[in-house]
């Protein structure tokens, strides 16, 4: 028996399940009622049953016939190799405009199984030469598939890449977590994911006079009973008995364990099917994954990719590629194939019960596409957050602190059309919007007295506030920065070398901060998640490696002291997987001629810059789009890659373009996105949108940063913080780095900047957060403070409303509601003639609710 | 069928359910009630009849669960990795059925009939599961059989049938085998050259056919003719099941005797220079001094802390040296059973080691030949470490006396009888033999078959036998420094077999 076709033969797909009738209770029911000799128990079954198969067809959902033809694919097939069979998928798409996968109940037939026969799963198995023609029917459709068979006259030898190298991987052999470890395990070690099959060969077939496997008694080879788990193996059982993965190994064994020549056709590329999918919800999908080899010839790899979900939630893949929908939502199902990563976009959308799609605007090109996306998601956005809230949330946003009792006011008062775009305009022009972006660039390049002078980060600081003040476009202060060089009185933003330990460090935060890449892992080996290879790791390091840094001459005895020179006699770093020197090469790109004796990174810093380069505008439109909301069109904002899609690729790509088409300009930006519905969007969601934590159909509250929380507790308290480690007088926003003394700022996540990640920063809660604002000092000594707001308010001999109102304002920069306002007398009325504790009780209330802490 | 509560957990009332099914419900007033009828019987008939039923059909299907034919398979599958003989995690193996019963370091595994007392379903369910570790949890049905099986008593019916392949020596090999050991007679005329499973022994002078010796181990590690020439030993084993040692009488090509040791392969080695004991390195470290006498008891020397690759004695039969996979060189002593001394770090692993009595060799796949004069590494003690670290007082520098280094990784080193010279292989085509005074080159053969991994010099080191990879053998005349290539064979029958379909 084919082992090879018994893996899906084994699944016993239910799609249909849901419309075959209620079994066990029915016939429980049914034996119990010929049984009962009393004509009243006759009555009770009969009515049971009745009830039971009721329950049945309401659960049913309404049918939704299928449209046009079956699709099966591939349509033709042309075999070459007796142990390489290939997969069928058959689909249709339903009226109502859903994908139905029909491969797990279709029936297969061969129009001669001499030349080729398919199993009851579709899998089409080479017999002998000559054309067949296979006959697929489900749903009361029919489709056909024509098929060549072209064996050689010699069967295919197995071969240790096409076929070994693949099994070590599916199997699990060579995982980071088992013989992929740098030391192996157990003694015996593979290249972490299959990295270097020239390496793996000798370790299977030479190591310690051959002990692994046995040419000549293939079954009692030790690498065989050791993955069968008929040997103790600390690893687990990895093959089943005659299964594909055991009998593929066993086979190479048998045929001499041999080496491939070196004429073996190359893997080129790998691609999975369907790339799209609408399904309903509990849907059954198969996925084929079908590679691509240098001599044009291609194969089905799907029992040997390995699958991933990357939204769990959403749904769940078996082995061998067969996805269960479990939630609506949206998921990419990720395969990897000997390092190549194939992507597919899988949907699971609610039954159509009469969506109404909401209009397309046109005027914002956020809300035009993120709209269009709803609508396919059968999604309503919720409605525009109200007033006070847009403009809490706006002002901490743009400008770092909540907006104050007479802005809300005036704001709420205000009857123009415009008046939100007005006041977007406003806080750009306000103070506040330059140190608040300061403070932003500060962190992510790392400006930090851990590493640098004194002067240098005040006069870095001061770089970057000129550039945000001025507006500076983007690809300038890029270019700036990564061609800067001496000291800080030479340049200030040299300071950005003078921060890295060595050009491995300065790779990696430029690459993480400007293209929004982790480059680190493809250091040492193929990146696990990416196409990344040591050969574009040391290609970009070959850009940065001319740069140096030394003590500053100029600046003895101060501390940290540095000069960034720049060695133009440098040539291309070395790729320690093949020890041979690696020239300049562009991230996923190609390697340019340059000149000896140029600053190489002036080219990087050009190419990285131009317009439609792929990385830089991508990546900072995508990051700018998550300081708005709570997560990125891309997540996470600085680990991109293929195999983490955009949630809406059209929306990012269109941002993007209009950014580059305005010159760089990061306010335009910040424009777009804020003066968006999306953006103004309540986060209280609506009965189409609640499961909906991905599409901005409705805000998702998220917590105020650290130095936005402090900042806007001392507006509201009127009493001020003093930070060691920064001049008097500083706020929060306004800090040079992170070294200053503040427990309440540490307890927020703000970050130290010893890191490039965008996760330094912690925007999560947690109980010591909780419990520091119910008794820690911040906000008790504030409220209780003489010259604190609630003493300031009981000096001006407010009357209960205009006392509670203000309160309020203060602290939640918006006005009570009535019923709050109802309650708020109460609880003033409680404390009698202790007004002045009345009122510090109540702020103290306000401050430690999730209206403060929270944006929403 | 019980009295007195019923705790709801066990199927008590299945017996009366559909004794009660099966009677209508008119015959329960024979039956002893117990509690749960009781209750029941102020309810209306029809109304029992369905609770009796559901209890009948819900437990009725719980057939005696088979230890070896669904208990043993989950066993073998989710727990053997940790809990086996080899390593058995908190003292608990599953391997085997007395150490079952007998449970681990946490006591009994189970209590026979009473699931939620039993340690092994505690492990097993929760919230996540205890058990296996850093693996999924058991799926529900799997924990339902360990469950049902426990709850019907813990019985053994079969034991579990582990099954192993046989070894299986091809009378015409399909591809050439490799060979992994070589050793000449003391009077150099008998050649005994180890492939994969059997020993092959032939004639140096004539072209008699060579005679097979079949053993059952899967690899055979090391082959040697004791120092009298009457015995030949084969050493070598089934790796990760055991190791052993094979003696043959190299006249007949009969058993003389065989004993099996530890449950990994046993490595390169030596025998005494009394031909009474071959030391043997073994795969946990130790190196095991078997006896030729089948009565008298293996001894064992706790030394490394990876495999020992090879053993030599010292021509006084004293003293040990041995290299390891742990990239040490060590030496022991016989009498005592201890270590003497760690003369040697090297930065990769130890393949071969040798000695002439002045001088302890070793050589690996570091590629370099050392030589370390054992009067003076073995002067004064310094104790390092847990005690295993013995380091020399003298300085690495002052005892080291450093062969050329090799042009590839060493696989196997060869004295002679008379000590004076040493044969080196190493995966280059080049093999070269060695004066061991003063560590010249005498002899280079320019192209063996690479790589080669076994050699052996006769009496006087003017025969080199050499094995390679690729499944030949060679002998040499090596009086001269440019030595003649005598004879060559593939010593078993290989005829390459079409690939195998299947």
């Amino acid at each position: 028996m084919n082992p090879i076709l018994n893996h899906r033969n084994a699944m016993n797909t239910e799609s249909n399940k849901h419309l075959q009738p209620a079994s066990c209770p029915s016939v429980f029911i049914a034996s119990l009622w010929l049984n009962s000799p009393s004509s009243r128990m006759k009555t009770f079954l009969a009515v049971t049953c009745a009830f039971l198969a009721a329950l049945r067809l309401s659960a049913a959902p309404a049918p939704d016939p299928i449209a046009g033809d079956l699709t099966v694919t591939p349509s033709s097939l042309t075999l070459v190799h007796t142990e390489r069979p290939h997969s069928l998928v058959v689909m249709a798409r339903t009226k109502g405009g859903y994908d139905v996968d029909f491969t797990g109940s279709a029936t297969f037939r061969s129009s001669n199984e001499k030349v080729a026969r398919v199993t009851p799963a579709g899998w089409v198995q080479p017999v002998a030469n000559g054309s067949a023609t296979l006959t697929v029917q489900a749903s009361g459709k029919t489709a056909k598939v024509s098929v060549t068979v072209q064996l050689p006259a010699e069967p295919t030898p197995a071969s240790f890449r096409q076929d070994v190298m693949p099994v070590l991987s599916k199997g699990g052999c060579n995982m980071g977590a088992c013989h992929g470890y740098s030391l192996g395990k157990n003694g015996f070690k593979l290249t972490l994911r299959g990295a270097d099959a020239d390496k793996d060969y000798p370790a299977l077939t030479d190591e310690f006079m051959e002990r692994r496997i046995n040419r000549h008694n293939p079954a009692a080879s030790l690498v065989l009973l050791k993955a069968l788990g008929d040997l103790p193996h600390e690893g687990g059982v990895r093959f089943d008995h005659g299964g594909l993965l055991h009998e593929t190994m066993r086979r190479w064994i048998a045929e001499g364990a041999r080496d491939d020549a070196p004429t073996l056709p190359t893997l080129v590329s790998v691609t999975i099917y369907p790339e799209k999918v609408v399904a309903m919800p509990r849907a059954r999908q198969q996925f084929q994954l079908v590679a691509k080899y240098s001599d044009g010839s291609l194969r089905d790899v799907s029992r040997t990719g390995i699958f991933t979900v990357n939204t769990e939630r959403v749904a769940r893949v078996d082995e061998v590629g067969l996805v269960v929908a479990t939630d609506l939502g949206e998921t990419a199902i990720v395969a990897r194939y000997e390092g190549i990563f194939a992507v597919a976009n899988f949907i699971v959308l609610p039954p159509n019960k009469g969506f109404q799609p909401t209009p397309v605007p046109t005027d914002n090109l956020v809300d035009r596409h993120i709209i269009t996306k709803l609508n396919d998601l059968r999604i309503r956005p919720s409605d525009l957050a109200d007033d006070e809230r847009f403009l809490r949330r706006a002002s901490v946003d743009l400008i770092g602190v909540q907006p104050k009792p007479e802005e809300v006011l005036a704001f709420v008062a205000d009857t123009s059309t415009d008046k939100r775009e007005k006041a977007i305009a406003a806080f750009m022009k306000r103070n506040e919007f330059v140190d608040w972006w300061s403070l932003k660039w500060g962190d992510l390049l790392q400006n930090s007295r851990n590493t640098l002078s004194d002067p240098a980060v005040y006069a870095f600081r001061e770089w970057i506030r000129a550039a945000v003040a001025r507006n500076l476009p983007m690809d300038e202060f890029a270019r700036e920065l990564l061609t800067a060089r001496g000291s800080f009185a030479d340049h200030p933003a040299a300071a950005y070398f003078a921060v890295s330990k060595d050009t491995d460090d300065t790779l990696q935060r430029s690459t993480q901060v400007f293209a929004g890449v982790r480059m680190l892992c493809a250091k040492c080996h193929p990146h696990p998640f990416e196409q990344w290879t040591q050969a574009d790791y040391y290609g970009v390091h070959s850009f940065f490696n001319q740069v140096a840094t030394k003590p500053d001459p100029r600046q003895t005895g101060v501390q940290n002291a540095k000069t960034v020179l720049v060695n133009l006699a440098t040539g291309s770093s070395t790729n320690p997987r093949t020890n041979k020197p690696q020239p300049p090469r562009y991230l996923g790109g190609s390697e340019p001629k340059l000149e000896a004796g140029v600053d190489k990174r002036e080219d990087y810093a050009r190419w990285l810059t131009s317009p439609d380069n792929p990385h830089f505008a991508r990546s900072l439109v995508n990051r700018v789009w998550s300081y708005f909301f709570h997560r990125g069109i891309m997540d996470p904002v600085d680990d991109l890659r293929s195999t983490s899609p955009p949630i809406n690729a059209p929306l990012l790509d269109a941002l993007t373009k209009d950014f580059v088409e305005h010159k760089f300009d990061l306010r335009h930006l910040m424009q777009v996105i804020v003066s968006s519905r999306a953006y103004q969007r309540s986060s209280v969601p609506n009965d189409t949108n609640g499961h909906d934590d991905a599409n901005f159909s409705h805000a998702i509250p998220r917590r105020l940063p650290a130095e936005a929380m402090l900042d806007s507790l001392v507006q509201a308290t009127g009493v001020k913080e003093n930070f060691g480690g920064a001049p008097a007088g500083f706020n929060a926003a306004q800090l040079p780095d992170g070294n200053v003394q503040s427990d309440f700022l540490t307890l927020f996540g703000k970050p130290q900047r010893m890191e490039a990640c965008e996760c330094e920063r912690d925007l999560g809660a947690n109980m010591l957060q909780a419990l520091h604002f119910i008794n820690g000092k911040s906000i008790l000594d504030r409220v209780t403070s003489a010259s604190g707001r609630p003493a300031l308010l009981i000096q001006q001999k407010l009357d209960d409303d205009k006392l509670i109102e203000q309160l309020y304002l203060w602290s939640l920069a918006r006005k009570p509601a009535a019923k709050e306002v109802a309650l708020a007398k109460k609880f003033m009325a409680a404390y009698g003639d202790k007004r002045a504790e009345a009122a510090q009780d109540f702020m103290w209330g306000l401050l430690n609710s999730r209206d403060f802490t929270l944006l929403h | 069928m019980k009295h007195g509560l019923n705790t709801g957990k066990e199927p008590i009332g299945w017996s009366v359910g559909c004794t009660m099914h099966g009677l209508g419900y008119r015959g329960v007033h024979h039956l002893q009630p117990s509690p749960l009828i009781r209750v029941l019987s102020v309810f209306h008939p029809w109304l029992k009849a369905v609770f009796a039923l559901l209890l009948c059909v819900s437990t009725a299907r719980a057939a005696d669960v088979s230890y070896q034919r669904e208990v043993w398979p989950i066993f073998k599958r989710h727990c053997l990795g940790c809990h086996t003989e080899g390593k058995a995690k908190g003292g608990l193996r599953l391997d085997d059925i007395a150490a079952l019963k007998k449970g681990g370091k946490h006591g009994a595994l189970f209590v026979a009939g009473k699931p939620d007392k039993s340690l092994l379903m505690q492990q097993v369910t929760g919230d996540p599961p205890e058990m296996p570790e850093n693996e999924p949890p058991l799926t529900a049905e799997k924990v339902k059989i360990l469950r049902d099986w426990i709850a019907q008593g813990a019985k053994i019916d079969a034991a579990p049938k582990v099954e192993r392949p046989p070894v299986v020596i091809p009378a015409t090999y399909a591809f050439a085998p490799s060979v992994t050991s070589v050793s000449l007679s003391p009077d150099g005329k008998l050649a005994a050259v180890a492939v994969r499973s059997e020993v092959v022994l032939f004639n140096v002078d004539d072209d008699a056919p060579p005679r097979r010796l079949a053993t059952d181990f899967d690899l055979i590690t090391h082959v040697e003719f004791s120092p009298d020439g009457k015995r030949l030993g084969a050493a070598g084993g089934s790796p990760q099941q055991f190791g052993g040692v094979i003696f043959f009488d190299p006249a007949d090509g009969k058993r003389q005797s065989s004993r099996r040791v530890g449950n990994d392969t046993l490595f390169k080695g030596s025998f005494s220079p009394d031909g009474q004991t071959i030391a043997l390195g073994g795969s946990g470290g130790a190196i095991h001094l078997i006896p030729v006498d089948a009565k008298a008891e293996v001894k064992a020397i706790d030394l490394h802390s990876d495999w020992v690759m090879a053993v030599a004695y010292t021509p006084d039969g004293k003293q040990l040296v041995s290299g390891s996979r742990d990239k040490t060189t060590k030496v022991s002593s016989v009498e005592s059973l201890k270590l003497l001394r760690s003369i040697d770090q090297s930065p990769d692993i130890i393949n071969a080691v040798a000695t002439d009595g002045t001088n302890a060799i070793s050589a690996g796949n570091a590629r370099a030949l050392n030589g370390f004069d054992f009067k003076l590494a073995l002067a004064g003690v310094e104790v390092t470490g847990s005690g295993n670290g013995a380091r020399p007082a003298n300085n690495r520098d002052q005892y080291l006396r450093a062969y050329e280094t090799q042009p590839e990784a060493v696989m196997a080193l060869a004295m002679s009888g008379d000590r004076k010279l040493l044969a080196v292989t190493t995966r280059a085509a080049e093999v070269r033999v060695y004066q061991t005074d003063n560590r010249q080159r005498k002899v280079a053969i320019a192209k063996a078959p690479a790589p080669v991994q076994a050699v052996a010099l006769n009496q006087d080191g003017t025969r080199l036998l050499l094995g390679s990879k690729t499944g030949e053998v060679q002998v040499y005349d090596t009086a001269t420094a440019a030595a003649k290539l005598l004879k060559t064979l593939v010593p078993v029958p290989v005829a390459p077999a079409r690939a195998a379909a299947r």
